[in-house]
């Protein structure tokens, strides 16, 4: 499989407190790479590293664009749509932003909507939708672009139990339609072995990958296992 | 609306309570100013100087506006200079624009420039304070979906930071509205020769407490039409954010 993104030595510190050391992993294309930890630890600045909005003390990052696309989009926590703009403005904006000629704009975006079941929202007002739908909506924010490797910051973790399952789905229906490559954060172990075909465990201070685990080979519960152990060190 | 409608009812019967009692010609009677009020119609003395009144504040406030609104944002933008400038600003922002009456006459003479530029003043400083504070103070979180998806600084002014912005600007174009109303009157209680502040002023040398009485109540009433009306407004343009009034 080709390799779109390598993350080669790469550190990072908040002015004199280091954040990251050492961290090196690749992605290949229409895998899904988990990065998990424990909240705080630093999970979320390497996205931003990967997605360009913070720059690595040390290392070295490259990233393949996708040769109709871009090269990451980030979905975080929070689905941070912009509440001045209907859905579909929104949407237009990540196209906008990604220089998509025009006319493409609605045939990138029908069909993903349509796979999340939300066509009929595409007017709607941000404050209209419920914290799932705008996730979703913020889901397809991203793919529209077409990037190489998609960004997800704990996008689950506002959601109740219910609607997490309903997104994780969702995800799962679109990673399949689009065949783009997942690199995605999270503190929690079972969405990590559900969603992950490999699971990176950050630890430590500064965190550093503690473990590696290919889930597609692993015996769940041996890898469950093997991952707690990481986590309590 | 019932609820309105029962405070002014009130309001008109202590007035006439007090008035009766008070039984005083410089204490005039709704009924009184009622009379009054017909009279000013009639001769049309009244729409004259209202008229004269609104054209002062269309013109200050139309320049404030803009101005207010233009370095507002460059202001809010421009990081440590903006905040330089706000700083300058800050000094005048204090001074009530009645107090700039007299060197207003001194710089533009007696007449519309000077009354014009009173209402710049008294609008200009909140519009440009509001707007400054929306643009430097812009969510990060829309600011940081913007540089991730790599927009352009231009569509990321005229998508994120503009309508991010729109809520403050439209609340500080609202409050710069209401002090541009109070400043005319303040100019033209000296220095102009219609208007309604001067002819509250015209009405008091020849003792027609009535008609002083009538003047101030459209003031009042044009006042409140003006903030109602730009309350709408904002409630229109920018509905994702309702009016904190």
């Amino acid at each position: 499989m080709a390799e779109i993104i390598r993350v080669d030595g790469v550190s990072f510190a908040y002015g004199d407190k280091r954040v990251l050391e050492n961290i090196s992993f690749c992605v290949t294309a229409g895998e899904a790479v988990v990065l998990l930890g424990p909240s705080g630890i630093g999970k979320s600045t390497i996205l931003k590293l990967m997605s360009g909005l913070l720059n690595p003390t040390s290392g070295e990052l490259d990233v393949r664009q996708a040769s109709s696309g871009v090269g990451t989009r980030m979905v975080f926590q929070q689905p941070r749509l912009f509440p001045w703009m209907t859905v579909r403005k929104n949407l237009y904006f990540a196209l906008r932003a990604a220089k998509v000629p025009k006319p493409e704009w609605d045939q990138r975006i029908d069909p993903l909507m349509q796979q999340v079941g939300l066509m009929s929202e595409l007017d709607a007002r941000i404050s209209s939708l419920s914290i799932g739908m705008a996730q979703r909506v913020a889901l397809v924010r991203s793919l529209v672009c077409q990037p190489s490797v998609l960004l997800l910051d704990e996008p689950f973790s506002a959601l109740d139990p219910k609607r997490r399952r309903q997104l994780q789905q969702d995800l799962s229906k679109l990673v399949s339609f689009t065949k783009v490559a997942v690199v995605m954060v999270t503190h929690d172990i079972q969405e990590a072995l559900d969603i992950g075909d490999e699971v990176l465990v950050l630890n430590g201070s500064p965190a550093s990958i503690v473990c590696q685990i290919r889930i597609t080979d692993a015996d769940m519960k041996k890898a469950r296992e093997q991952i707690e152990n990481h986590l309590l060190l | 609306m019932v609820r309105r409608i029962v405070a002014l009812s009130v309001a008109l019967a202590v007035w006439h309570i007090a008035a009766v009692i008070a039984d005083s010609v410089i204490f005039p009677a709704p009924l009184a100013c009622l009379a009054a009020a017909q009279d000013a119609v009639a001769d049309g003395s009244l729409q004259k100087n209202t008229m004269a009144s609104l054209t002062r504040v269309g013109v200050g406030y139309a320049v404030a506006a803009t101005l207010g609104v233009f370095l507002g944002a460059l202001s809010g933008i421009l990081g440590v200079l903006g905040l330089g400038f706000r700083d300058v600003l800050e000094l005048l922002r204090p001074i009530p624009p009645i107090a700039w009456v007299p060197i207003a006459i001194l710089w533009f003479g007696l007449g519309d420039k000077s009354a014009w530029f009173v209402v710049f003043l008294g609008a200009f400083f909140p519009i440009f304070v509001q707007v400054a504070h929306a643009f430097a103070n812009c969510p990060e979180e829309h600011l940081e979906v913007a540089r991730a998806y790599e927009s352009s600084p231009f569509d990321t002014f005229v998508w994120v930071r503009l309508p991010a912005a729109a809520p403050d600007i439209a609340q500080g174009l609202r409050v710069g509205l209401g002090l541009a109303w109070t400043s005319v009157i303040a100019a033209e209680l000296v220095g102009v020769k219609n208007g309604l502040g001067d002819r509250i002023q015209q009405l008091r040398y020849v003792s027609d407490y009535e008609g002083m009485l009538v003047c101030m109540i459209v003031i009042g009433l044009l006042g409140w039409l003006m903030t109602t009306l730009a309350n709408l407004v904002q409630q229109r343009v920018v509905p994702w954010q309702k009016s904190s009034v």
